[in-house]
């Protein structure tokens, strides 16, 4: 990872673009299939830039230093991940630097009765087991290969309890150890996440941080959330509540690789929040940060 | 043979779909809220693709439309582009006709597709109506006929075969796709000094009209190809009789006289057809007030449709309203033998209308 950088936020195109300075933040994080299309090339699909969106993001963000997170990739698909994005990513590189990249631990891709690729329309948990961690691991080396940059896997949140496990991995936690330790690549540690599934299947979050190697923590994530039909849903679409700000203390205090802090929000909720309320959430990360990561004036 | 992870997701993915066996207790507070989650996600999605067109949709009819949709299969889509067409498409059909939400959803789709037609639209030339382009065109047709004209003398025993046993072969400069980076003097600098003033372009682009053309045939290109021809090309010995020579010259002077004139003929009229980014939707109210009516300002009644909007990649903000000329231009389209005028002319710069292939 490059270093320690600080407080970043997403690339939110109805935000004013004063948000975007080195005083409120000190990195970008852009998800490019935001401003992508899908588009059939020489009989097969290609994510192509939007060249509007593409441009305006470019000259917003362009002087902060910039970390892409995926979400479309399904790297955990039995039958495949979705390769369009890393064509994209491919042009991606050349065109727009990025420091490392990020993908979310899930499916979202199936092969129906007929072997026809299906969306299952909501990202889903992989099951606890050797062969998904073979699975994932593999592709996780490739893709750190491919861009020479850290790629970094995001722990999902969801709410199904019940998933099929090897004991030998144990659970969602064991499995992303394995994926570490066989490809080499880093974690994106969602505190929202991991709060939102000890909320929901009644577990410890500062406990369960205790059992996760902290050492190849590259990158936290933080959002709100909030409840639906008896669940505690990661919603991004509010304040980051106060125990996940907890876990944020904690974590950073024992994650040397860590090089930054990303506040999610949706875009839709991005209003209700106001461009005042995200600047007071990007503000409170970056005090929180300057704890561990003192600058030279935190000092003098 | 299926692998037990693909086996586990096909399942649960299919099981969420309501179309296989749960690989996991389906009686889960878990599952079904992933269930409702996934079903919340796919109508979002669609809500959010066509916020515009749906806005001035009543409430229950737009999560009545949504509903369907999603129950068709729809709000999967990986990609908000691909996501808003097809929600547009399913649409169109079911909103009112006539209706503001209607017209909006023309615009959107008129939009995406010029949006997407500007990523690669460049404004071109007319083909084949700039000068040098008709020049090079005659240029070529004045070969050919004069290759045709020589092959036919050598058929009909103009030639002597015996001393000329066969035609003598085409010096490469003869063929247009042969033809050198700088352009032989030949016959184009001489169908040049030889053409009518009045036919010939000038310098300031305007273009040969055929109502222009004299009703004497212009001077005769040939006598001044002739004159020109390259020794190459012509037969070493002139082993033609006077008599020979003059009918050859007659029958190629008439050709190359004719082919000039259909080309420049052409180079006037084409064969004009609608852009495929383009599009023309109608409004039933000021299509201000229709937009404003999206941000809370009363909804505008539903009048005839007298408001047209042009859509095309070629416009500055890819939309501009619609001259009552232009709209009658389109409902003609395609057309065979436009003459190429000021406002075809701007037409085509925008990428309204395209000349056919």
């Amino acid at each position: 990872m490059p270093g320690p950088l600080g407080v970043g936020f997403g690339c939110v195109p109805m935000l004013p673009d004063a948000l975007y300075t080195p005083d409120l933040l000190d990195f970008v994080e852009i998800t490019p299939e935001i401003f992508h299309r899908e588009a059939i090339v020489e009989d097969r699909i290609e994510l192509v830039p939007d060249r509007r969106q593409f441009d305006a993001a470019r000259r917003r963000c362009g002087n902060l230093p910039v970390a892409v997170h995926g979400v479309e990739l399904s790297i955990g698909s039995a039958h495949g991940m979705y390769e369009p994005c890393l064509t994209m990513m491919d042009r991606l590189r050349q065109e727009w630097p990025f420091l490392w990249y990020s993908e979310h631990l899930h499916f979202q891709t199936f092969l129906d009765r007929d072997g026809k690729v299906m969306n299952a329309g909501v990202p889903l948990p992989l099951p606890a087991t050797e062969e998904a961690a073979q699975l994932v691991a593999s592709r996780a080396a490739a893709i750190q290969s491919r861009y020479g940059v850290p790629f970094l896997l995001e722990n999902p949140a969801h709410y199904l309890a019940d998933l099929p496990a090897d004991p030998d991995i144990g659970g969602e936690f064991g499995l992303m150890d394995r994926i570490v330790a066989l490809s080499g690549c880093g974690r994106l540690l969602d505190l929202h996440n991991l709060y939102c599934n000890a909320v929901n299947f009644g577990f410890d979050p500062k406990a369960a941080l205790t059992r996760i190697p902290l050492d190849r923590v590259g990158e936290i994530h933080i959002a709100g959330g909030s409840w639906s039909d008896g669940f505690y849903m990661d919603g991004h679409d509010g304040r980051v509540p106060e125990p996940v700000w907890e876990l944020l203390e904690l974590t950073l205090s024992r994650a040397p690789w860590i090089t930054g802090v990303v506040f999610e929000v949706l875009e839709e909720f991005v209003k209700r929040l106001g461009a005042d309320g995200i600047a007071r959430e990007l503000e409170w990360a970056r005090i929180v940060w300057r704890r561990y990561h003192p600058q030279p004036e935190d000092v003098a | 043979m299926t692998s037990p992870l693909a086996a586990f997701q096909s399942a649960l993915g299919l099981a969420l779909m309501g179309q296989d066996t749960c690989p996991i207790d389906p009686e889960s507070e878990g599952f079904r809220f992933t269930a409702t989650v996934r079903r919340s996600w796919c109508e979002g999605r669609a809500t959010i693709a066509a916020r515009t067109v749906l806005a001035l949709v009543p409430e229950v009819e737009r999560r009545r439309l949504v509903a369907e949709y999603v129950d068709a299969g729809g709000g999967l889509a990986m990609f908000f582009p691909s996501e808003n067409a097809a929600l547009l498409e399913f649409l169109a059909p079911r909103l009112p006709d006539p209706s503001h939400a209607l017209s909006l959803c023309r615009m959107d789709q008129a939009l995406a597709r010029a949006r997407l037609g500007a990523e690669v639209f460049a404004a071109r030339p007319v083909p084949n109506r700039d000068r040098r382009s008709v020049l090079a065109c005659l240029e070529h047709e004045a070969w050919g006929c004069l290759e045709t004209a020589m092959v036919e003398s050598f058929v009909d025993g103009h030639i002597d075969s015996e001393r000329h046993p066969r035609v003598p072969e085409r010096h490469p400069r003869a063929r247009p796709e042969d033809r050198p980076a700088q352009t032989p003097t030949l016959p184009f600098g001489l169908l040049r000094a030889s053409r009518d003033p009045r036919v010939e372009p000038e310098d300031d682009g305007k273009r040969a009209r055929p109502e222009d053309r004299p009703t004497q045939t212009p001077g005769p290109p040939f006598d001044l190809l002739r004159a020109s021809r390259d020794p190459r090309v012509e037969p070493k010995d002139d082993v033609r009789k006077p008599k020979d020579d003059e009918k050859m010259d007659r029958i190629v002077r008439d050709r190359i006289d004719h082919q000039a004139w259909g080309q420049i003929e052409r180079s006037v009229r084409c064969r004009i057809e609608r852009g495929p980014h383009a599009a023309l939707v109608w409004f039933h109210a000021d299509p201000e007030s229709v937009l404003k009516a999206l941000y809370g300002r009363p909804v505008p009644p539903v009048g005839d449709p007298t408001y047209p909007l042009l859509f095309a990649p070629g416009l500055p903000h890819l939309y501009r309203a619609a001259t009552a000329e232009e709209v009658a231009f389109w409902t003609r389209l395609p057309v065979d033998d436009a003459m190429v005028d000021t406002t075809i002319e701007r037409l085509l710069a925008e990428g309204v209308i395209v000349e056919a292939e």
